[in-house]
């Protein structure tokens, strides 16, 4: 349906007053790529966005398109197509008034656009709401028009912003699942904006990690994940604890809190230095304390909360070491009751060291 | 229990009150029109009237300038306040307040501004443009808080925003994506400059034009029972155009109340 596109942002910067909402942002999207940009509120997503469509202006910096400057196009003539985190139909026209609306205004035939209109509808899987006004269609439904009436222009690139936040819970997980067929039944380049990370890490080729205006890290869902590269990220996408230490040798660290060491295996860190471990609740093992003692590695804790999360339940635990967030299989949660005195043990293999800040 | 027993009672007691307040002035100067002689009734005061040629000339060219003072009202205005909505939000206050200048400023005193203005263009002192241009300030107020309000309703960034992203320059989004929403202010901009327009006297008296308000204040001096028969019609008028704001804008309202945000 539509040739895809590459995206390029560089070095985007744009001030709000004395917020600099965007600080500096580089990003390259392939072209038939679908790119997230995650970040908690106020850091500068919608904003990277609105100008990339047009709506904004930067202060500096470049947006390109297959390598051309878009910078002095206005937003009508960019050929993106968005769909908006509030309800955008018009509402004096009915489905298919809106999706003909663009089609329109580029001087197409009747016949041309009742084809292109079908045609996404059908994607859209809203076929048989084509009379409908906006009031007439629940709120997935007013997405997925909002969506059809960009995709009938062919944009070049598709912008979305928070699109199902303002869905219910259920109704969010299918639409995301259906703007992913979409896209890549389509091979239409992506940008997609969102505060969830879950939502992220299900949708996304690639994810790009903003906070306070600038990108903190870009990789795939599994990289942001499994290798977060500050613990901002790491804290933001997934649970994670996080371990104050100091580098004692070279193959282990020495928790901050307890003196606690840990065998990680040969590095090339400074001694002494000061760290920070970061501890997916999965690289957390439990076993039921039963007077074994001696492994330096095994740490007594006691159980304080369960949080029942479905396959998994989430211990919340106190040790020498603080309080530790660690996942076991729900089965095997029975058999650990609250207060009852366990060993944990830390994966080696996924704790992540970062510099301490 | 008992408070709220009495008030339905005094609920009407007020509504009648009020209505007989209209009412009664009304009734009178309805009597008063249909009277021929001492004790006979008529249509005959009416009939004066209508075939009085003032009666149709003044009342044709108020209603050539009601029209002309709302094209130009609302060519001026939509875009105006489209643009201060979108683009200088800060302004409005200050708008605002121009806005309600012509209720501070006495219409007499805007009269004698424009002729000591434009004192040097005379040609313009006596074109009709002239007074079309004054009733547009004169009706500023209403038009500004009709279209105020019919904006404010909509969710007027992201609709603007929208139909940019699908690749319409901001008149054509005025034009095709705003202003069918605006239905109902618009009309009801148009109608109430049209009421000031017919009512307008001391302006178009200053400046010498013989308006419909200008002739009602004539036969008003003059004849007394024609005058009752001229107040009756003209209050006819009002009904009929208040009527249609009422059936234009409800047809168009059942269709499609705007449920832009849940
Ligand atoms: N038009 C504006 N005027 C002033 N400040 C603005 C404007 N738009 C955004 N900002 C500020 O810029 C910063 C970034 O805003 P932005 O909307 O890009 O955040 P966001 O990441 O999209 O957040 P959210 O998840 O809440 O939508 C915020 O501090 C915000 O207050
Ligand atoms: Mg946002």
């Amino acid at each position: 349906m539509t040739g895809s596109a590459g995206l390029m942002i560089a070095a985007l910067r744009k001030q709000f007053g004395e917020t600099a909402a965007v600080d500096g942002v580089d990003l390259e999207i392939k072209p038939g790529e679908f790119l997230s940009l995650l970040g908690p509120s106020g850091s500068g997503k919608t904003t990277v966005l609105r100008i990339v469509a047009g709506f904004e202006e930067p202060d500096s910096g470049s947006v390109l398109v297959n390598g051309s400057s878009i910078d002095n196009t206005p937003a009508h003539k960019r050929n993106m197509g968005m769909v908006f985190q509030a309800y955008s139909l018009f509402p004096t026209m009915t489905t298919r008034q809106n999706i003909e609306f663009g089609l329109r205004l580029r001087g197409m035939s009747k016949r041309e656009r009742a084809d292109k209109a079908n045609e996404a509808l059908e994607l859209v899987r809203l076929s048989s709401h084509g009379d409908r006004y906006a009031h007439q269609l629940s709120g997935g439904e007013q997405q997925r028009v909002a969506l059809a009436r960009a995709l009938a222009l062919e944009p070049s690139v598709l912008l979305l912003d928070e699109p199902l936040s303002a869905l219910d819970a259920k109704v969010r997980l299918h639409l995301r699942d259906e703007i992913r067929a979409i896209q890549s039944r389509l091979g239409i380049t992506t940008l997609y904006v969102t505060h969830d990370q879950e939502e992220a890490l299900a949708i996304s080729d690639r994810i790009a990690v903003m906070s306070t205006g600038r990108v903190q890290q870009v990789g795939t869902p599994a990289e942001i994940y499994s290798a977060p590269a500050s613990s901002f990220v790491a804290e933001f996408v997934g649970t994670t604890n996080r371990l104050d230490c100091r580098v004692c040798d070279d193959e282990a660290i020495a928790f901050d809190s307890s003196g606690t060491r840990l065998v990680l295996g040969r590095h090339a860190l400074q001694k002494d230095t000061l760290m920070v471990a970061l501890i997916r609740p999965e690289g957390i093992s439990i076993t039921p304390a039963n007077g074994s003692g001696g492994d330096e590695s095994l740490v007594a804790a006691a159980i304080r909360r369960h949080t029942f999360l479905g396959a998994t339940t989430r211990l919340e635990l106190e040790s020498p070491l603080g309080v530790l967030l660690a996942d076991v299989p729900s089965a095997n949660a029975v058999s650990l009751p609250l207060g009852s005195e366990v060993l944990l043990s830390l994966d080696a293999s996924a704790v992540r060291l970062l510099p301490r800040p | 229990m008992a408070a709220l027993k009495r008030f339905p009672l005094w609920s009407w007691f007020w509504l009648l009150f009020a209505a007989a307040y209209f009412l009664l002035p009304l009734y009178a100067t309805l009597e008063f029109s249909l009277q021929t002689g001492a004790h006979s009734y008529g249509l005959g005061w009416y009939g004066t009237i209508i075939h009085d040629p003032e009666f149709r000339h003044s009342l044709l060219f108020s209603l050539r300038l009601a029209l002309e003072t709302v094209a130009l009202s609302l060519v001026l205005m939509i875009p105006t306040v489209y643009g201060i909505h979108l683009w200088l939000p800060s302004a409005r206050p200050v708008v605002e307040f121009i806005s309600v200048l012509p209720f501070v400023v006495p219409p007499i005193a805007l009269a004698v501004g424009v002729i000591g203005l434009f004192q040097g263009v005379p040609w313009f002192i006596s074109s009709t443009q002239l007074l079309a241009l004054l009733y547009v300030i004169q009706a500023l107020p209403f038009t500004y808080r009709a279209l105020d309000a019919g904006m404010s309703a909509l969710d007027l960034h992201t609709l603007s925003d929208a139909a940019k992203s699908v690749g319409a320059s901001w008149p054509k989004t005025l034009w095709h994506v705003v202003l069918p929403n605006l239905r109902t202010a618009v009309l009801a901009a148009s109608f109430l400059t049209i009421a000031i327009v017919l009512g307008e006297y001391t302006i178009s008296s200053l400046l010498l034009f013989n308006t419909f308000a200008v002739y009602i204040q004539h036969i008003g001096r003059t004849e007394a029972y024609s005058a009752a028969a001229l107040a009756i019609l003209s209050f006819g008028f009002t009904w009929v155009a208040m009527l249609a704001i009422f059936v234009l804008t409800r047809g168009r309202a059942s269709r499609r109340p705007i449920a832009m945000v849940r």
